[in-house]
Parts: structure tokens; sequence; C-alpha cells
């Protein structure tokens, strides 16, 4: 539901926005937090089989390949970074990200920019779809619907719409180049692979710095596994194509936990939209 | 912005700390009903054919609004008329609303599953999540689209729909109404490619009388629908 929050509490989003931005800097050295006692980390995982089961009391579909209803991925983290086995720290993994010398650099320009405090404009920023991956990582609620010949996702956040064709067809040849791009799906035994291109470059990779341009590529591998509280979860392993951007494809990852507990709520970013730019310059306010 | 953007981002906070996920949705767990068996399937791209821009009700008559509700609809016309669109809210790409939206010129998909009938509409990328549930709840908070519940009914599908926000119109001409709406919409297919459709709009603060108005959707080809992006184009 649309609620109007007051300025105070949008300040207060505001604010936390910015630590969170702050906490999110990878080449900072790791906190210096004391690492949890036993006791926290079994009061922990004690929450979060209470979670699940809460979240799986309405299960998810039994079969493999039906990811019909809603999953919410677990927190948010503002970038995507290659993954490895086994996985390192963010401040360590943002070292292979395979940047071409020219997206390292704009990635610096971004970096530095925000620290200025002039973030350069972000799509959804404008109320723009967010762009794949980027809305990927979307901190809110998404509902699979799946119909003949078209799997379709709606996305709580600012009602991005994503279709994945499934009928087998490529693009068609006059697909225009659009934010969230031309998606077609098909199965590989449980998994649904979704190949993403015609894209615009008026989107980035990742909330933080990574840009990209109209050669970008994004492959999606997307199974559906059992976790360790016994709920139902998908793995999403995302894989980042851009000659211009990146000197190899790349793979990032994202987990959704089943949310049989919730519905999508609607969301209206065109409404008293706090991150509006003003004069081209982001603020939060 | 909804109150959701706030919560997840103090959990938002709180993974970054713990890597754990956060503890959100802790009400009861909905129940989801299913739809009855022998409904209508509505499942694929239809559009308004024809259009209709001042809605009418089903006996060819102009609504019947109040005294007051009168007088904000000759306000919004007058505006129009002297070519000032800011009064309309979708000028601003606020979402268009129930029942509005489905007068916007643009098709839409309508995605009929056991768990929810799905509107999807081409305009603005706006879609309404429908659930079979047996009850509406009692006051829910009002928003574009309002909290809308559906069944079937016969050969139709009918929704019901409360919780709507004052800021949007029920037309393009400017038909007011308040937080009091209800809504009630049936569809029902009278063959493979069109559907007889109305709403039942009723609003007391606005209408001396519940009245209803009548639409046919015809089915167009394919499923696919255009990225459209008001704030990119600023067309509704």
């Amino acid at each position: 539901m649309t609620r109007g929050l007051t300025s105070a509490v949008a300040s207060m989003v505001a604010a936390l926005l910015l630590v969170s931005s702050a906490m999110a800097q990878e080449e900072a050295p790791p906190p210096r937090r004391a690492p949890p006692t036993p006791e926290q980390l079994a009061a922990r995982e004690k929450r979060n089989a209470e979670s699940s089961a809460l979240w799986n009391k309405n299960p998810a579909p039994q079969d493999p390949r039906d990811f019909s209803g809603v999953w919410w991925t677990r927190g948010y983290d503002r970038t995507f970074r290659p993954i490895t086995d086994p996985p390192l720290p963010p401040f360590e993994s943002v070292k292979l990200l395979p940047l071409t010398p020219g997206e390292a650099a704009s990635r610096q320009h971004h970096l530095d920019m925000e620290k200025a405090g002039t973030p350069i404009p972000d799509a959804p920023t404008q109320c723009f779809p967010h762009g794949v991956p980027r809305l990927i990582a979307s901190p809110y609620p998404i509902q699979y619907v799946y119909s003949p010949g078209l799997i379709t996702i709606l996305h709580e956040t600012a009602h991005n719409v994503r279709f994945i064709h499934m009928d087998g067809k490529p693009a068609p040849a006059d697909t225009p180049r659009t934010f969230l791009g031309y998606s077609v799906g098909h199965w590989e035994g449980n998994t649904l692979v979704i190949v993403t291109d015609h894209f615009n470059d008026r989107t980035q990779i990742d909330e933080e710095a990574l840009s990209h341009g109209l050669k970008l590529k994004v492959t999606e591998r997307i199974t559906k596994f059992t976790n360790k509280y016994g709920g139902a979860e998908l793995r999403n392993l995302i894989t980042i194509e851009d000659p211009d951007h990146f000197t190899q494809p790349w793979t990032a990852e994202r987990t959704f936990p089943w949310r049989g507990d919730i519905r999508v709520a609607e969301y209206s970013c065109e409404e008293n939209n706090r991150n509006a730019p003003v004069n081209g310059i982001e603020r939060a306010k | 912005m909804r109150a959701r953007g706030l919560t997840a981002c103090v959990a938002l906070i709180a993974v970054l700390a713990l890597r754990g996920p956060c503890a959100h949705g802790s009400e009861a767990a909905p129940v989801f009903e299913q739809p009855s068996a022998g409904g209508p399937n509505l499942t694929g791209k239809w559009a308004m054919t024809p259009r209709i821009t001042h809605l009418m009700t089903s006996e060819g008559k102009e609504p019947p609004l109040t005294a007051s509700g009168k007088a904000e609809y000759d306000k919004r016309r007058a505006a129009l008329k002297a070519g000032d669109k800011s009064v309309d809210p979708v000028s601003d790409c606020l979402m268009h609303g129930t029942p509005r939206l489905l007068y916007a010129p643009y098709p839409f998909l309508i995605l009929q599953t056991s768990r929810s009938v799905n509107f999807v509409h081409e305009v603005n990328h706006t879609f309404r999540i429908i659930y079979w549930d047996k009850t509406l709840p009692e006051d829910p908070d009002p928003d574009y689209l309002g909290y809308s519940i559906a069944r079937f009914e016969g050969p139709a599908l009918v929704i019901d729909t409360i919780g709507l926000n004052d800021k949007t119109w029920l037309d393009y001409s400017g038909l007011p109404h308040g937080e009091k709406l209800k809504l009630e919409e049936r569809y029902t297919l009278t063959n493979p490619s069109t559907i007889q459709g109305s709403v039942t709009i009723t609003d007391p603060d606005y209408y001396t009388a519940p009245w209803t108005t009548r639409f046919t959707l015809r089915k167009q080809p394919g499923m696919a629908l255009k990225e459209n992006v008001c704030m990119d184009t600023h067309q509704m």
C-alpha cells in the first residue's frame, strides 16, 4: 500500500541509507567488530529457523520448475561481485571484477562523486525501471506468475515488471532497446535459464558504481532448492557480459527465500519520490 | 514511497551487520484461497474497444453526482477545457488508479492463476494482484489500486475493491470519487475473444446512488507488452 511517509520518517530513511552506503564501502578495512559469540550465533540460527517456519507455512509449489508465488531476498547488498569458492569478503571479491580500463575509471568516478555528496543519478532515482541485473538486487518482494509461453515477474519495487518469453522464439527483429531489455527463457533440467539483451544504456549494473553499455547480455540461472532451515529458496546465478566494460564474463549470485507469509504490495515511486535528482544531482530529500 | 521502504532500510542495516534474514512479516500468515472450479479463464492480452473516455451509466445517462460531486467535476472539466492538463493526476505520472487503469488507451494482460488474478497493464508498467480471498479487510490503508478480491459468479469473474485513495479520477473526463469508493467489476467471456465487462461504482459522498458502466474488451494477438515508462515519456 502506498503510504505517504512524514518528512521526519523520510529523513530518517535517508540517514539510514547514508549509513548503509558508508557500511558498504568495500575498500574500507573490515569492521573491527567482535565476532559473534556462540550464544549469539545460536540465537540467530533459532530466529532464522522460526522465520523460515512461518514463511513456509503456506508452502512453495512442490514442482521444482514451478516458482509461482512470492519470494524475497534477504537484506540488501548494493553491489554485485564475482562469486568465488570459498566465498571472499566484499573487499577481496571486488578486486576480481574484470574491469576494462574505461570501466575502472568510470567506476572510480562514480565512487568519487558519491564521496563528494553528488552521486550520479541511477535510473530508479527518476522512477525509471531499474535495469537488469540492477533490479534483481532490489530488497522488495517479487511474485512469479506462470502463463502459457510466458513467465511474468512482478516486482514490488517501483512496480517493475519483467516478461520472460518461454515460447522458444528469439527476440523479434524490431525489438527496441529498453530499461529491462528483452528476456528469453528455457529450462535446463530444473534450472530456468533466462538470457536478456536489447538493453538501453541508461541503467547501472549495481547501485554503487558499475556501468554497462548497449552490448550488455545477462544470463540468469535460477534453481529452486531447500535451504538449511527446510524452507524453499531460489538461487539466481547471474552472468554479466559486456566487452566494452568487462574483459570477460563474470557471475554474481542472489538468493530468494520463499515468502508464503506476505503479498506484493503497491509501491508508487512516482508519488513523493524522495530520490529525484535536482539539476541532475541525486540527493536524499 | 510506501512504509515497507523504511522497514527494508532498517532490515538492511541489521542484515549488513548480521548477514541473517530480516525478521519481517511476523504477523500471522494469511490463508491463500483457491478459486472455485468452473469459472472462465480470462488469461490473455486484452484491449478496450471502443475506447471510453467519459463514463456513462449502463442506461446511457450521466452518472448521478451529488451536488458536491458535481461541483468538483465541473471544476475539473472547466480546467481541462481551458487547456490546463495539470489538474489531471496522471499528468504527474501518478498511477491511474482503479478503475481508470482499464480506460487507459493501452493493452493489458490478464494472468489468471490458482494463486491470484493479475492485471498487468502496458501503461506505465502498472499491475494489480488480486487474490481469491473470501472477504475484504475491514479498513485497508487507501492506495491507488485498492484492495481487491476475486470470485467466480456463474460465467463471470467478479472483483470487489475497496481501500482506494482520493487522488485518482474514475475516468479521463475527471469523474471524482472519495475514499469511500467501492467497486464491483464483472468480466464475462461472451466468446473466446470478447469480454463484456462492467464496473459498479458506489460512493455516497460523490454519487446519489450506485451506478453501473459497461465496456467491451477484445483479445489481442500474442502476449507481448511494450515497455512504457511515464517518467521518461510523460505520456499517459
